[in-house]
């Protein structure tokens, strides 16, 4: 389905035409690259899951889109507005707390 | 005395043989004073890694970029999930990681779904970015911690605590604080979003009741995942 559509739309001929003509070293390396992330991100989410729970995962998803924004603010100032710097103080507070609430749950647990 | 030397070079040579990585529960059992912080670390190479992969996503089909005439999503997955599939191997092979590779029909067709909510989950995401803006995307992609709550209640019978409850709803508060000045209306966009949420959060719950259940370990999990995604992509 995937495939088709990017055949109508003419983007998988484009690739196709940019692997056997145009692709470079650094191309393939880069892509290589994200091949071994790839596996990084797959395989850590499925470690992870087995450790603990899947709300315990999409809070540290969460908290990896605001410590992505933080560094998009350090490094391109491209968080503008105190819409955007709340959003980051609030979010983190929501993780902290989701934190305390796990260590909270596993002391009780272990009485 | 000499049954005594034997089991004990037998266990010297067993630990040479025995691979790096067998599964969660061999990591659990290694006699490490992190063992504890596991979960953490894991959670924190999560972190890296998935930061990692959106700024290479990024650069490789960033139409500004060198890669311009690249722009094939579809492609870029199917390298990856082939890439995924030959380094498995490769270390299973090396016996750095230890897995097993023949499973059952039943087991390939529960990791099937799982390919199946994937291949959803990411297509719909390329949809809902194409249609919505960032912050609204990423509103209700933040929102997603409630709705894994809740199936995580339902499926896995994990009743969460009102502070848990309360510190999900500081979250969501927190990404709506971030999008206020961005909300806009788009139907397709909308009916994206929904899909990429719902089946991410099904996609995070049955995982997590794949491996509850079942005896299959997860690289074997993420190997078969891999064959199966490309397969579907190109289906």
């Amino acid at each position: 389905m995937f495939i088709l559509s990017s055949v109508i739309n003419g983007s998988i001929y484009d690739a196709y035409q940019y692997i056997i003509s145009g692709s470079s070293f650094s191309f393939w390396s880069l892509v290589l690259l994200s091949g071994f992330t790839g596996i990084g991100v797959t395989v850590t989410t499925y470690l992870f899951l087995s450790m603990s729970t899947p709300t315990s995962f999409a809070v540290i998803g969460v908290l990896k889109k605001i410590s992505q924004t933080f560094l998009g603010y350090i490094f391109w100032k491209s968080v503008s507005g105190w819409q955007n710097i709340a959003s980051v103080i609030v979010g983190l507070c929501g993780g902290i707390m989701y934190g305390f609430s796990q260590k909270a749950k596993q002391t009780n647990e272990a009485k | 005395m000499d049954s005594k030397f034997n089991s004990k070079a037998e266990s010297i040579v067993d630990s040479e043989n025995r691979p790096f990585f067998e599964d969660s529960k061999s990591l659990k059992t290694k006699n490490s004073p992190f063992k504890k912080y596991y979960s953490i670390m894991v959670g924190l190479l999560y972190c890296g890694a998935s930061v990692s992969a959106v700024f290479l996503n990024k650069i490789i089909l960033s139409r500004n970029g060198s890669f311009k005439d690249f722009s094939s999503v579809e492609i870029l997955m199917t390298f990856q999930s082939l890439i995924a599939v030959v380094v498995l191997l490769f270390f299973r092979h090396f016996n750095i990681i230890s897995f097993t590779i023949s499973v059952g029909i039943s087991k390939i067709i529960q990791i099937g779904f799982l390919s199946v909510l994937f291949v959803i989950m990411t297509g719909s995401n390329a949809y809902s970015v194409k249609f919505l803006s960032m912050p609204m995307v990423g509103l209700f992609k933040n929102s997603q911690v409630v709705i894994v709550c809740i199936l995580e209640a339902i499926f896995l019978k994990n009743i969460p605590s009102f502070f848990v409850v309360g510190s999900l709803m500081v979250i969501v508060l927190g990404s709506v604080f971030g999008s206020l000045t961005d909300l806009e209306f788009d139907l397709v966009g909308y009916i994206s979003v929904a899909f990429s949420v719902l089946s991410s959060a099904f996609y995070l719950v049955y995982i997590k009741i794949i491996l509850r259940n079942s005896s299959i370990s997860e690289m074997t999990l993420v190997l078969f995942n891999n064959i199966l995604s490309v397969c579907f992509v190109i289906g």
